[in-house]
């Protein structure tokens, strides 16, 4: 029980950074706990719903500066969720899972690329430039 | 790019990511934050700001997915009890880093963990 807890409180600090921890709970589940992948799916639904809640929360200044394009992104995303789940159904897409994995290892790779190229300073060099400008 | 192309853009990237979601389970957060970031324009900030726009997106899918998992009977609310608390007190602790951390490093774990979870998928 205590490693359930750990794995949850761990698993839900990368949640709540958005990295989302690559399904670590689900692993967890199906590996360690002998969880069938559809409930463990269930439980990872769940489970992100308090630690989502969180930090959107307490990022909500910054997100409510830009209110209507996030209003549109929830709702765009959330029908194309459900509208996918029900009429495409979780087609037992092991070819669709590959194409779209090897597409994160590439979006992974591409990401940690850029990251490379980022500086350590908090604002970028148009900001200064602009806010020299203004002075 | 100006904020109605911004907008559109980022609707339609949403979309697809919760296709992806709706058809593998999962994974469509993840080229929301990339897309975002291109969106937003690579900057220093843009990425965390990608990262709290994708997390408001997913919750919101998640909500939905949640209650359709719940009515479909695929999962009970009381298989999640004990990883409840463990969340709302990793999301405080999440939360607190995602303010602090530089972004480059968010950077750099969110593609280690992207790189981790596509392995997963094709193995």
């Amino acid at each position: 029980m205590i490693v359930d807890i750990l794995v949850g409180f761990f698993s839900a600090i990368l949640a709540a950074m958005g990295v989302g921890g690559g399904g670590l709970l689900v692993v967890y589940l199906t590996v360690f706990k002998n969880v069938s992948q559809l409930t463990a799916q269930g439980i990872n639904l769940i489970y992100f719903l308090p630690s989502a809640s969180i930090s959107v929360f307490s990022r909500r200044k910054k997100l409510f500066s830009d209110w209507k394009t996030v209003l549109v992104m929830c709702l765009t995303g959330t029908a194309a969720s459900v509208a996918a789940s029900l009429f495409v159904g979780h087609i037992s897409a092991k070819i669709l899972k590959v194409i779209f994995g090897a597409l994160l290892v590439f979006a992974g790779v591409y990401q940690f690329a850029k990251s490379l190229k980022k500086s350590d300073a908090k604002e970028s060099k148009e900001e200064k430039k602009r806010k020299m400008r203004l002075r | 790019m100006n904020g109605k192309t911004k907008a559109l853009l980022s609707a339609g990237c949403a979309a697809v990511s919760g296709a992806i979601n709706g058809m593998l389970g999962a994974g469509g957060g993840i080229l929301l934050v990339v897309a975002l970031d291109i969106i937003y324009g690579g900057e220093n900030d843009s990425f965390k700001k990608a990262v709290s726009g994708t997390l408001a997106v997913t919750l919101c899918m998640s909500v939905a997915a949640a209650v359709i998992y719940l009515v479909k009977g695929n999962v009970k609310l009381s298989d999640a009890y004990i990883y409840l608390i463990p969340s709302a007190l990793g999301g405080i602790a999440g939360a607190k880093i995602l303010e602090k951390i530089n972004a480059k490093w968010l950077c750099r774990i969110f593609s280690v963990l992207v790189v981790f979870a596509g392995a997963r998928m094709i193995f």
